[in-house]
Formats: structure tokens, C-alpha cells, sequence
């Protein structure tokens, strides 16, 4: 799941303009500029409008936020009571996917285990991205030691695989015992402490371009204190690749708590997570594949999601794309 | 080459010699997003070989999107020519094959741009380009194409070409950089070099040897030079002839003698007038007021009634046709005559 | 060059000694008691606890013992110690690395095969229905966890189809390399380990080629006459190649990371398959001792690639 942040990251590296075009190449004449200039937001909502994928991902991230907060709404079976003489039950009109080997409702289960990956998605993502943002913007603006520091960290971290890291910390968090709350709390902190390299990486240099930006140059001899400029200023041209990285980070965290659970070393029964049912229904899936296939369909319909989100707002925010 | 016709000046767009190069009546579109771009409008001209045309005018003019045409490089998409004729020796390179038109690119008409940084391939030693259409083009082997790699290295003058003919363009300074793309475009020994901008990224010494090596070369290999630039100041010892474009049209046609003494359209004069002299140190510099005009909507009448200091009634309606001036002289200004008889206000 | 060379070795070596120093103390205060652990359910008498205290050095102050860990480490050939039921960790390892560079090997050959070519293609045609089709593709691939395509891969692949052996021998060892069908049962798990890095190499490909396309130096290939695929063969490819080979070079050394939930599935019995039972059994010096050497992989691998984009990029080489 370093992987997906890496799609990110190198796509948005090699987005930000290299060498400088030529201006007289050809299909970009000066002249063909449009006299009047519209703003890169609109311009990209506009273009994000047009894309059906977007809307897809939207409304599949809409349903699984429903999903996780109503889950009642969704399913009237409880996914805890489970009884063995439905062990592997076929599909009926009370348990639409059947029934596991526990003879627990598969469809209830996946449905509340919808909850539990968004919190640890959601939360590893608040938490990355506020260290990212936070230091991503001090580092650029400041400069100097403070920035090298940050720079060492963020290669220290990267350093580490962050799979191995997780399954390193969550292995310490999952011996030391503690409810199901704490080890959810656990995999947030974690996931977010290791995930945030790439954000600030992002906003560093994003930050060190404006820097350098007139505007910023203006307000400075104005006399705008540093709060001011990185918040007024600075903030607002960092945030559409912020946007983006943060975005796909929720998808490889939601990914990462699975893959961790999956592993026995993330959420545990009772608690419900996709990645458990997953690891459970393996073992039989000889004997029938449903129980599988229904929690990885959520699972990998949700990550989906949120990548593609991700990368059609990065499309849409990068003109060179176009 | 053994009937070229060279007609001493210029013979006008309706010339009936046979040139070496001759543009005609070309027009170039830019099919993008927001709409038509207009940016080659009815251009013709032509050259012999051993002479040089200047080609002016502001960026966006459509100057180095002629040369692009001639050398078949445009992106087609977007760029679109929908009629007009570009013939070499005769022969109308867009009416060719693209492998037709390959086999006059760099052997017959070769050309060098302005940033020789970025126009050169990063990760090749300069020698290994220069030797490049050596190699694959005149069968040359390898020892022996860079053996030529180092005289032509020679003979546009890049001090110890030997010892330096393997090392990348990042290490060489811009004149020497662009000295390394005047060797390349060269190899070939082309009848016609289009040099688009070749000095504008150098400092003003290396400005001025750049020119002079050009001029050189074109004296001794006998080749046409069509010399792209939007500075005046640059061409007036090298260039023979200068053709002054603006939103796409040529304006201005005629030797360089002519053109410095009396414009004959109110931009040329604009242009001359925009030109730092040392007779008149402590005046403020004249320069042409306004914007150049945008090719999707361009202006009514004459596309320079906007900025014109002379703009009348007519010329917001009416588009200046080319006036022939004699000797080969040309002006698109609805006023050419009265330019020339200082009568004009 | 060496400037450069010596800052990027000199940021290994501190990168190495943070991450072994965070990986030890987090799996020294793992809590529980190792030496329960080791015993299993039996009662451990007084005697028996001093002794194996002495014998893994479990008396020793905290730093004492990370530093004798690291110059275990440092030394040639390397020594990772014994697992908690004695075995040597060098044994295990040389007979898991073997199986799981075969499984990165082959990961990393559909990624070039299949990953660079369609980079390639849809970087030349942009905006085509290949191009966006396999955009779409790739989407999805990087989408999909590979908790879901390593499980759903093995159901449709070896039990629904039964093209492929649903889990892999035991053989371990590099004699694993010279066998034909030992390379056959790792081709599904190195697909499904190679998928992600097909996608981000297509996506990295495509970006580049396409980006190289519209650069200077292709205009005047094109001005120089040179034919169509020699501009596209020899100037873009080989300036694309740059990032692509230094992505390829790090991507083997996360392959290897990525390996513990294939290896898992498919029950190969690489590095990412003893990582996997470590923890299922609390050994923590295996765990420490595989994810030592998973993090000097990676590290290794990130070297090469400087040198590698260096060897590539005379820019770089020559600064």
C-alpha cells in the first residue's frame, strides 16, 4: 500500500512543471490564450463534472459513509448472533449471501464491518494529514534546520516499509492486550504516524514554490506576519494536491486496516472488520466462496473508490493531463 | 541546383522565378478547445540559396509556425493547413509523403531553435548527436561519423572540440551549446537553415558571434538562411532582405537597406523606432503600445488598427491587400505610399 | 558524483541505525514474557529461566543489548541470531530468500513485460481507447487490496479453473531456481504480488513517454529527419527510462515487504511466509531478525537505484 501513495506521489512530481516549454511550440501560440482568465478551481470542477467516474466513486463513498453510520438502515440481522445450525447456509430471503461457517449472516457482517474500516481510514487520514500538512508547511516556509530535521524524519520513515512498520507497532499494541477501542485507536495513531511522509512532502515543495510567488513576495513587504501568509496566502494553492494525496492515503489506510486485521494482528473478533472475514472464509472457500467474495467486495469496492476520487481530481486539477 | 534562377533583391510574392524555397499563400489553424486560431493568414516568401531573409516580428506573429511548416514539424492535430503551397526546388513539400517530406527534413532544409539546452537531448554526448543523422542517414560508421562530428565541431569554431566531443550539452555554455546545435543541423551540408531565434537566449557578446558565424557559414556552404528573430537590431548586418510579420501576415516586405531607411508600414516604424540607439542617449525608448491581437478574435480591417498611431476610418473596416511597391517591395498598410512620402499623419 | 554518492550513503547508514533502533525497542518492550513464550504452555522452574535469561542475554540493559544486535549485524557474513526455539535465524533465511527473490523475479518481469509496454503505447497515444482503457485497468488494480486479489485470485485461478496449484511446495533454497515446474507454482502469486507494480508502472511510463514526447529535443530529432521510431526508440525511451528504471529498483525492494500477505496466501515458503508464522508464534528475534534484513533490502535497493539514476542521467553524473 506504499505503492499507492507512490502513484500519487510520482504522478504529482512529474506533473509540477520541469524544464520550461518552449514558447514557441507549436498548438501553444501566446496569442491563443483566452483573455479571460478563469480560476483553476472552476475550471477543474468543470472538467471533474464531465467525468463519470467521478460521480460513481462519489456515490459509492456517499452509500459506504451512509453504510457505516445507519448501519440498522441496511440490514435488519445482527451480525453477532450467529448460530451453528446455519453453518454455511445458502442464500435466503433473511440472509441474502447466506450464512458462514459460525452460521453468522455474511451480508451483516460486512455491513458492519463498514464502520470499523472507515473509522481507522478516516482517522489515519485526519491524523496524516494534520502532522502532513503542519509539517509539510513549517519545513517549506522556515527553512533552515527546521526543515532539515523534517526532511530526516520523512526519510527515516520511508525507510521503513510501511506494511513491516505497522506490523512491527500493531504487534506491540496487540500484546499489551486492551479493548477493541484501544486497538482501533492503535491502528490510527499508527497507520497515520507512518503515512504522512508523502502530504508533506507534497506541500513542502508545493509551499517552497509559492514562497517564491510575487504575490507572496507583496504580502510579506506589506507586512503580513508568517501565520497570515502560510494561512492566507500559501495554504489555499497547496490544497488540491493535498486533497489528492489525502484522499488515496484513505483508501490505502482502509486497505492497510484490512490487510493488518487480515494478518491477526489488527482488530479482532468480536469486533467486525472485513479484513477478519476475509481471513476467516479463506480457509473454507472450497467449500463455499460467498463468504469471501461478499466482505472483499466491499472492501475493494470502498478503496476503489476513494482512489478513484483521488486520481479524477488530480486529472482534473493538473491541466497537463488534460 | 544547377538551374536556379537568382533574382538579384526580392521579386515579390508574385515573383516568377524559380526560387530555391518558396512559401505560397500559406495558411495555418489552431483547432483547440476554445475555438479557431487564425495563425498563418495568406504568408508567402522566398529564398535563393547564399542569401538571407530575416523573418520579424513579435512572438504569436506566426513566424516560427511558418518555419515549422516548411520543416513538417507541426502537431497536426491541433495545427491544420487548409490550403497553400511550400515548395522546394519546385517541388511542394506539403503535397509529399511524410517519408518524402523525412528525406528533405535536416538533409535538405535543417533547422536550429532557440534554446539549445532544451533542444538538445540530455542524455546524449554532443558528438553522438551531431553524428546522429551521419550514422543513420549517410551510412557513415561509427568511427568515421564522429570523426566529421569533431570538424564540424571545428568548424563552428567550439575550442578543443576533440576533447570535448563526448561530453553532455548540460556541460557546455549556452554559445557553445548553440554552436554544438549549428554543428548538428549542419552535418547534412542543407541547402536551406531556418535559424528560429538562435540568439535570444545569449548574452549580447555571444549574441553577436553567433550571427557572425551564421553569416559566415551561409557565405561558404552557399545555403538560403531564413533568420527568425523578433529584434531588429540583430539582423541588420547579416540579413539581406526582412519580412515583418504580425497576426499572421507579412506586412512588410523588402531589402534591408529600404526597410531601415523608410518603413513603409506603421509597425516596421514602430519596430524601428523600439530599437536602443546611442545618438539618442537620455530620450525615453518609443515602444508600440498595446497587446498583440488575440488570433481567435481577431481585430476588424487591419489587425494592427488597434495600435496604430495612424489608424483612420478605413482601416477598422477594410483589410490591407499587399501593395506592391516596386523593387520587389511590398507593404500591407491601406497608406504604404504616403508612409513612404513622409505625407502621412 | 562521488559528492553525491557519499551524502546518499551517509543518509542510509542514519536511515539504517533510526529504523533498527525503533524496530528493536518496539519489539523489546513487546510486553509478554519471552521466555513463557518460548516454553509454551509447560511451567518454567527458576533454573531453567536463569539459564535461558543468560543465554539470550536477557539481563542486560536495554542499549548493551540493541548494540550487540547491531554489531551482529555489521559484521560479515551478517549474524541474526536464533529463534526462540533455537534454530538459527541465518538457516531460515537462506532457504525463505531464495523463494522470494523467484517470486519478486517474477513479479518484476510481467511488471517490465506488461506494465512498460502499455506505459508505452498509451503514452503515445493519449486520449486513445487503449490509452484509457487501460487507464481505467490500472485504476482498478491499484484499487484492489491485495488482502482481495490474492484470496480471489487463488479461488478463480487454482480451485474454480485449476490452471495453477492452489498452494506452492516447501522447497526452499536456490535448487528452487532450476526447477521449471518450481517456477510454474510461483507464476499465479507473482502476478498477483507483480499486479500493483504493473499499474503504477504503466501510469509512471505513460506519464513520461507522453511528457517526453512534447520536450525539445524531440522536435529536432523530428527536424533532423530521423524516422518515427528511432525519435520514439532511442530520444524518449531513453530519457523515460530514467524514472522508470528507478522505480523498478525501489519497487523490488517493497515487493519484497508486499510479499507477506501473497506468500501467506499462496503458502510460498519465502522471507514474507517465516515473517508471517514469527508473528503468528511471538518469536520476536525471528520477527526482528526478518524485518532487519527486509529493511537493509530496501535500503540497498534505494542505493542502487541512486546509482543507477546517476549511471543514466549524466546530468546527475557529472554535477
Amino acid at each position: 500500500m506504499t505503492d499507492f501513495e507512490s502513484v500519487a506521489a510520482t504522478e504529482l512530481h512529474t506533473a509540477t512543471p520541469g524544464p520550461a516549454g518552449d514558447p514557441n511550440a507549436p498548438g501553444q501560440p501566446h496569442t491563443l490564450e483566452v483573455s479571460k482568465p478563469r480560476s483553476a478551481s472552476a475550471d477543474a470542477w468543470r472538467e471533474l463534472r464531465r467525468r463519470p467516474l467521478f460521480w460513481i466513486a462519489l456515490v459509492i463513498v456517499g452509500l459506504v459513509l451512509l453504510i457505516a453510520a445507519f448501519p440498522s438502515l441496511f440490514t435488519s440481522a445482527d451480525p453477532t448472533t450467529c448460530s451453528l445450525s446455519h453453518r454455511m447456509g445458502d442464500p435466503s430471503g433473511a440472509a441474502i449471501f447466506g450464512y458462514d461457517v459460525q452460521g453468522c449472516d455474511v451480508f451483516a457482517k460486512s455491513i458492519y464491518g463498514t464502520k470499523n474500516s472507515l473509522l481507522a481510514g478516516a482517522g489515519a487520514a485526519l491524523v496524516a494529514g494534520i502532522l502532513g500538512m503542519v509539517l509539510g508547511i513549517t519545513s517549506g516556509y522556515f527553512g533552515g534546520w527546521w526543515d532539515g530535521v523534517v526532511s530526516r524524519v520523512i526519510d527515516i520513515v520511508l525507510g521503513l516499509p510501511l506494511l513491516l512498520a505497522g506490523i512491527v507497532f500493531m504487534k506491540r499494541v496487540t500484546n499489551a492486550g486492551g479493548g477493541q477501542t484501544a486497538i482501533l485507536l492503535a491502528l490510527i495513531s499508527i497507520l497515520g504516524l507512518l503515512g504522512w511522509t508523502t502530504a508533506a512532502r507534497v506541500i513542502r515543495s508545493s509551499v517552497i514554490t509559492a514562497k517564491q510567488q510575487d504575490y507572496v513576495h507583496a504580502a510579506k513587504m506589506l507586512g503580513a506576519g508568517s501565520g497570515r501568509i502560510m494561512w492566507r496566502h500559501i495554504l489555499p494553492n497547496s490544497l488540491a494536491p493535498f486533497i489528492v494525496i489525502i484522499t488515496m492515503a484513505l483508501g490505502s489506510f482502509i486497505a492497510a486496516e484490512a490487510t493488518l486485521s487480515f494478518l491477526g494482528i489488527g482488530l479482532r473478533p468480536p469486533s467486525q472488520s472485513w479484513g477478519i472475514d476475509i481471513s476467516t472464509a479463506r480457509a473454507y472457500m472450497r467449500e463455499n466462496p460467498i463468504p469471501l467474495i461478499v466482505p472483499s467486495t466491499f472492501l475493494a469496492l470502498t478503496v476503489l473508490a476513494f482512489v478513484i476520487l483521488g486520481d479524477t481530481i488530480r486529472e482534473a486539477f493538473d491541466p497537463k493531463l488534460r | 541546383m544547377t538551374d536556379i534562377h537568382v533574382t538579384s533583391g526580392a521579386a515579390g510574392p508574385t515573383g516568377s522565378g524559380r526560387h530555391l524555397l518558396e512559401v505560397k499563400d500559406l495558411y495555418v489553424e489552431f483547432h483547440t478547445r476554445d475555438g479557431v486560431a487564425r495563425v498563418i493568414n495568406g504568408v508567402s516568401y522566398h529564398l535563393d540559396p547564399g542569401e538571407t531573409l530575416a523573418v520579424l516580428g513579435e512572438s504569436g506573429s506566426g513566424k516560427s509556425v511558418t518555419a515549422q511548416a516548411i520543416m513538417g514539424i507541426l502537431d497536426m492535430p491541433p495545427a491544420k493547413i487548409p490550403s497553400g503551397k511550400i515548395l522546394y526546388k519546385g517541388q511542394d513539400l506539403l503535397t509529399m509523403s511524410e517519408e518524402q517530406r523525412r528525406q528533405v527534413r535536416g538533409k535538405e532544409i535543417s533547422m536550429i531553435f532557440q534554446d539549445a539546452l532544451s533542444a538538445l537531448n540530455p542524455v546524449f554526448p554532443v558528438g553522438w548527436q551531431i553524428s546522429e543523422t551521419l550514422r543513420t542517414r549517410a551510412g557513415l560508421s561509427r568511427k568515421d561519423a564522429l570523426k566529421r562530428a569533431v570538424e564540424l565541431m571545428d568548424l563552428v569554431k567550439i575550442p578543443a572540440a576533440k576533447a570535448r566531443v563526448k561530453d553532455y550539452p548540460h556541460q557546455f555554455s549556452g554559445g557553445m551549446r548553440q554552436r554544438v546545435m549549428i554543428a548538428m543541423s549542419l552535418a547534412m551540408e542543407p541547402k536551406v537553415l531556418i535559424a528560429d531565434e538562435p540568439t535570444t537566449a545569449l548574452d549580447v557578446t555571444v549574441q553577436a558571434q553567433i550571427m557572425d558565424l551564421l553569416g559566415d557559414l551561409r557565405r561558404d556552404m552557399n545555403m538560403g538562411l531564413i533568420l527568425i528573430t523578433h529584434d531588429l537590431g540583430v539582423v541588420a548586418d547579416v540579413a539581406d532582405r526582412i519580412a515583418v510579420m504580425y497576426a499572421g501576415r507579412i506586412v512588410e516586405h523588402a531589402d534591408v537597406r529600404s526597410v531601415y531607411k523608410h518603413p513603409a508600414h506603421p509597425y516596421t516604424e514602430g519596430l524601428l523606432d523600439s530599437i536602443p540607439r546611442l545618438d539618442s542617449k537620455g530620450t525615453e525608448l518609443a515602444t508600440i503600445k498595446g497587446l498583440p491581437p488575440n488570433l481567435m478574435r481577431p481585430p476588424t480591417g487591419c489587425a494592427f488598427h488597434p495600435r496604430c498611431k495612424y489608424a483612420k476610418a478605413v482601416c477598422t473596416t477594410e483589410t490591407p491587400l499587399s501593395l506592391d511597391l516596386g523593387h520587389g517591395r511590398t507593404s500591407a498598410c491601406h497608406f504604404a505610399k504616403e508612409m513612404l512620402d513622409g505625407t502621412l499623419r | 558524483m562521488f559528492r553525491y554518492l557519499v551524502r546518499r550513503f551517509l543518509q542510509m547508514i542514519m536511515v539504517f541505525i533510526a529504523t533498527t533502533f525503533i524496530v528493536y525497542s518496539l519489539m523489546y518492550w513487546t510486553g509478554g514474557d519471552p521466555i513463557q513464550a518460548l516454553a509454551g504452555e509447560k511451567p518454567v522452574s527458576d533454573l531453567q529461566r536463569a539459564q535461558l535469561v543468560e543465554k539470550y542475554g536477557l539481563d542486560q540493559p536495554f542499549l548493551q543489548r540493541y548494540w550487540n544486535y547491531l554489531s551482529d549485524l555489521l559484521q560479515w557474513p551478517p549474524n541474526f541470531g536464533t529463534t526462540l526455539t533455537g534454530r538459527s535465524i541465518n538457516d531460515i533465511l537462506s532457504d525463505a530468500w531464495p523463494v522470494t527473490m523467484q517470486l519478486a523475479t517474477i513479479a518484476i518481469l510481467f511488471t517490465i513485460i506488461f506494465g512498460i509496454t502499455a506505459g508505452v503505447i498509451a503514452g503515445i497515444r493519449r486520449g486513445s481507447i487503449f490509452d484509457n482503457s487501460t487507464l481505467v485497468l490500472t485504476l482498478l488494480v491499484i484499487g484492489i487490496p491485495s488482502v482481495v486479489l490474492a484470496p480471489l485470485s487463488q479461488y478463480l485461478f487454482t480451485i474454480q479453473w485449476k490452471i495453477f496449484p492452489t498452494t506452492a511446495s516447501g522447497v526452499g533454497g536456490w535448487e528452487r531456481w532450476s526447477d521449471p515446474s518450481l517456477w510454474f507454482e510461483l507464476l499465479l502469486p507473482g502476478i498477483v504480488l507483480g499486479s500493483l507494480s504493473v499499474a503504477t508502472a504503466m501510469r509512471l511510463t505513460r506519464a513520461s513517454v507522453s511528457e517526453n514526447l512534447r520536450a525539445d529535443f524531440v522536435r529536432t530529432a523530428r527536424s533532423k529527419g530521423m524516422p518515427g521510431r528511432r525519435v520514439i526508440g532511442i530520444h524518449v525511451l531513453r530519457n523515460s527510462l530514467i524514472p522508470i528504471v528507478t522505480f523498478l529498483g525501489v519497487e523490488l525492494g517493497s515487493l519484497m515487504a508486499g510479499a507477506i500477505v501473497t506468500e501467506g496466501v499462496f503458502n510460498v515458503p519465502g522471507v514474507g511466509y517465516q515473517l508471517n508464522r514469527a508473528l503468528k508464534t511471538e518469536d520476536t528475534p525471528l520477527v526482528i531478525g526478518i524485518v532487519s534484513v527486509l529493511v537493509i533490502v530496501f535500503l540497498v535497493a534505494n542505493l542502487i537505484v541512486d546509482l543507477l539514476y546517476a549511471v543514466l542521467d549524466p546530468r546527475i553524473r557529472y554535477e
